[in-house]
């Protein structure tokens, strides 16, 4: 191997390591469109439990004390451990084919998967994230479930925004576009399910899509 | 026309593997052992050799630990380490300049 550097080699050279032990750029855009196909698979499987369930928590007038009946929480009980399921095996897919396709990306770039910049970036990632989770676990507690759709949005949003510095600069429009759909979602609670397909179906799809046509192909 | 002068380029920094430690380190606030390694792509040996000429040039520091029992060693740049690189630099694309 050559040990000297020319002065514009020096230079390249120096930006690549900057760039190398800063970001993370190994997310891939498969990634984006697993991750967003898991989501509107367990969106519209919730919309059907909830549907065919008695109950309907998308008129959240049914919260008011009136109606806190033995009846109405049993029902409840079993929509509630259902959706619970659900979260978490969306959960655990959709993160394993995200970190899958990503591992793959790394290893075709021939970069070490688990830097310290990837391991910054899990820290920064999880802590919005388990903050969201609790929130959410205490609105099902108090069976406010209407405002669980919109709490994850808003929590994945700031979580991704947490890690945008770290990697490719499109995920920090994504964070934005998932928060102001949280937001938004909270204002009109009664689409909140189809907002939140939304946002972590449609949007993570047209993002890999994107990625895959801008970073993947070349 | 400035004249270029080649006695601003650092002698230190003429070999890659050390170019390569500083750029890494001035941009992260401290880095360990095996992250520098899976970076530059190199053996135990000669990624040791290169952070002691840097530390003996007093342009890097480094801070001995443990995870578990394991020892964690990490580095980060020194205030004169930075700026020898800054001014390497700027020598840099002043010749580069030049060249066009």
């Amino acid at each position: 191997m050559n040990q000297e550097l020319s002065p514009l080699e020096s230079i390249q050279e120096i930006k690549s390591y900057m760039q190398k032990s800063t970001r993370f750029l190994s997310l891939s855009g498969w990634s984006g469109i697993w991750v967003g196909s898991c989501g509107i698979i367990s969106g519209l499987f919730a919309m059907y439990l909830i549907n065919d369930s008695d109950i309907n928590p998308l008129n959240y007038h049914y919260y008011g004390v009136g109606y806190q009946t033995e009846s109405f929480y049993s029902l409840k009980e079993v929509l509630r451990f259902k959706l619970l399921l659900v979260e978490i095996i969306t959960f655990v897919v959709a993160l394993a084919g995200g970190f899958f396709f990503s591992v793959k990306k790394a290893r075709k770039d021939g970069v070490i998967f688990l830097n310290h910049v990837f391991r910054r970036m899990a820290i920064n990632f999880s802590i919005p994230l388990v903050t969201g989770g609790f929130i959410c676990l205490a609105f099902m507690r108090y069976n406010m479930l209407i405002f669980i759709a919109p709490t994850t949005l808003v929590f994945y949003g700031i979580s991704l925004l947490m890690i945008a510095r770290d990697t490719l600069d499109e995920v920090k429009k994504l964070a934005i576009f998932e928060i102001l759909l949280g937001i938004l979602s909270f204002y009109f609670l009664r689409y909140n399910m189809i907002i939140w397909i939304f946002g972590f179906g449609v949007l993570h799809i047209v993002y890999g899509i994107i990625m895959r046509n801008k970073y993947d192909r070349k | 026309m400035e004249s270029v002068n080649i006695n601003n380029l650092n002698k230190i920094f003429d070999h890659r593997i050390r170019v390569g430690i500083m750029s890494a380190l001035s941009v992260n606030d401290f880095l360990s052992f095996n992250d520098l390694k899976d970076l530059l792509q190199l053996t135990d040996g000669n990624l040791a050799s290169h952070l002691k000429n840097l530390e003996e040039n007093e342009y890097i520091l480094v801070k001995k630990g443990f995870i578990g029992r394991k020892t964690n060693t990490t580095y980060s740049i020194t205030k004169k380490g930075s700026q020898a690189f800054q001014k390497h630099l700027e020598a840099l694309e002043k010749i580069i300049r030049q060249l066009k």
